[in-house]
């Protein structure tokens, strides 16, 4: 376990994006919010004007107003979750074929820590420690970005009094820790294959890991014309993909003005739907995959024999 | 006295290259042993098979156990330094320490601190802003600060001026060595380890060439220098090499009888470098 939190420190001394690009997303975001707060333009909502979000203010209830203010956390959440994606796999694809080009592979291997605890070591940095840091920035942002619109709410006066609520909140941290349980499950087919071909490739580790499912998707529709293999990749990796499987789109609330109708989501927490996710073959499937990956990475790193 | 490394018919190939090709040698406990040939011989090969770097065919034994096998019960007895300059770039000199410190349990960080002081290498440099020479003085105070039963060196003193490098052995013999340790060691400089080791393996084209103790080979190699008119006769005597050095010349003879050679010339004993030389052109011949 020592020897673990020793590799868990190495790699955080090389991989600084790891806490880096959080900080500087969270300091853009908290810029432009403090901009939009304090600044000279003038922020719209949508369009709408003062009176629009008078007349808004009457038809909606006060759960509507707390979905209103869930969605904004969301949205200071989303960033961070697809920058996250990005650094993740940058990280583990270029892991262990950064330690090869360097040849530092040799000092490493000359101590007693084992493939398997290196590797798994890197995998938890991407499937693990890497979303949890976005997930903390992402939550100094919120309140951040929240204690700023509390000074001046200008056009979302109407959500004053739903900003700190405990539900809000608890929410959108339990909803927070389900998507790092959840991402961690998805991403794993793609992260242990990063690894894998980190571990393999001679050069350009990027592009051994693109082009083979890219020749295999298109050999399968020159044969049989039908697209299986790339969707599945697809949904694999889009942010969307994740979400489709872990989150649920009915928790939506109708509102008329006038003529014209509004989606709004009732609390974002109220859309987890762990029971469907956790109980997806394709989510267990890809795990298993995954877990084979990884596996296979190990062995690489065991075997590939560096004098070739 | 316990064998430690004991290698049978030893044999790689890398595609169309034969790297080893059936080496068989014994490494005794508590000894200092050069492995000694020329480039593409086989001798990264070896260690790495030693190492468990590599996969071999043949029979291999490291302190009674497969390296290869069982690398990852090994690593903690065996350490190496596989080639210079090996440490990550954006590692710091402390960060090394510690890292090292935190995974090695027989590392002796005390130890570690008395090498470091003896250079001018800064705590909080990163190894890229290092010199080649400190970046070895820093992995040479790595290793000889771990406790290992053996020691593998590859190339250890590549890029260090001769001060370091006699530095290096020296510390190595007085600070480090001890009747538990052995070293494994492979250099081009062979002048300069030739009085530490305590046994000498010649490897050519993957195979060895000679396994002898030091001390044994006065009892079997011997270099005779005559005048000319000499030359004929110790000539007929079967030399395994001969060469001309400021109008003399210079004979290595191979299990000869040395009263006959004495006879007709100064007998001397040859360095390393001179049997090196005789043993694997007479091998090329």
């Amino acid at each position: 376990m020592n020897t673990f939190k020793w590799l868990v420190r190495r790699e955080l001394w090389e991989a600084r994006t790891v806490w880096v690009a959080p900080a500087i997303c969270v300091a853009i975001i908290v810029l432009c919010a403090l901009i939009a707060a304090f600044g000279t333009g003038t922020v719209s909502f949508d369009g709408l004007g003062p009176e629009d979000l008078a007349k808004l203010q009457t038809k909606m209830t006060p759960e509507h107003l707390d979905g209103i203010a869930s969605m904004a956390l969301a949205a200071i959440g989303a960033p961070f979750m697809i920058l996250v994606m990005f650094t993740q796999f940058f990280y583990a694809i270029d892991s262990l074929y950064g330690e090869r080009r360097e040849r530092g592979i040799l000092f490493w291997k000359s101590l007693p820590v084992s493939d398997a605890q290196t590797v798994l070591a890197k995998l938890f940095i991407a499937a693990i420690l890497m979303p949890l840091a976005a997930a903390a920035a992402a939550f100094v942002t919120q309140v951040l970005v929240f204690i700023i619109a509390s000074i001046k709410l200008g056009p979302l006066e109407i959500l004053h009094g739903h900003l700190w609520t405990p539900s809000l909140w608890g929410g959108s941290i339990v909803l927070s820790g389900y998507l790092l349980v959840a991402g961690a499950l998805w991403y794993l087919p793609v992260l242990g294959w990063c690894l894998l071909v980190s571990a393999w490739a001679p050069r350009s580790p990027v592009m051994y890991a693109t082009l083979p499912p890219m020749g295999i998707a298109l050999a399968e529709f020159i044969v049989f014309r039908t697209h299986y293999f790339w969707n599945v990749c697809i949904e694999r990796l889009k942010l969307f993909g994740l979400l489709a499987h872990a989150l649920g789109g009915r928790a939506i609330n109708h509102v008329v003005i006038d003529d014209d109708h509004m989606e709004i989501p009732r609390s974002l927490f109220e859309t987890i739907q762990a029971g469907q996710f956790f109980g997806s073959p394709a989510v267990w499937l890809g795990v298993v995959v995954g877990a084979g990956f990884v596996a296979g990475a190990i062995w690489m790193r065991r075997n590939r024999d560096e004098t070739a | 006295m316990a064998t430690l490394i004991e290698a049978q018919g030893l044999s790689k190939r890398y595609g169309k290259t034969t790297a080893l090709d059936g080496a068989s040698f014994k490494v005794e406990t508590g000894r200092i042993v050069g492995l000694i040939g020329p480039n593409g011989a086989g001798k990264t090969t070896a260690l790495k098979a030693v190492l468990g770097l590599a996969r071999c065919e043949g029979s291999l034994r490291v302190l009674g156990l497969d390296p290869y096998q069982d690398r990852d019960r090994l690593t903690e007895r065996v350490s190496f330094i596989a080639d210079v300059a090996v440490l990550p770039r954006w590692l710091r000199v402390q960060q090394a320490v510690d890292f090292v410190a935190g995974v090695h349990p027989r590392f002796r960080p005390e130890r570690c601190q008395t090498f470091l002081e003896r250079t001018s290498i800064k705590r909080s440099s990163r190894i890229r802003e290092l010199s080649k020479g400190m970046v070895t003085q820093l992995h040479l105070a790595l290793v000889m600060a771990i406790d290992a039963q053996l020691l593998v060196l590859d190339e250890p003193t590549l890029g260090l001026d001769i001060l370091s490098r006699k530095q290096f052995y020296d510390s190595l013999l007085s600070d480090y060595m001890d009747a538990e340790k052995t070293i494994l060691v492979t250099t081009h400089q062979v002048e300069e380890i030739e009085n530490i080791l305590t046994d000498l393996i010649f490897i050519n084209r993957g195979r060895i060439a000679l396994d002898l103790p030091m001390d044994e080979i006065p009892l079997h190699y011997a270099q005779l220098l005559v005048g000319p008119a000499q030359a004929e006769a110790a000539r007929a005597l079967k030399p395994l090499s001969e060469r001309q050095l400021l109008g003399r010349h210079v004979f290595l003879f191979e299990d000869a009888d040395q009263a006959a050679l004495a006879a007709l010339g100064e007998l001397r004993q040859p360095s390393v470098a001179d049997l090196f030389v005789a043993k694997l052109q007479g091998g090329a011949a």
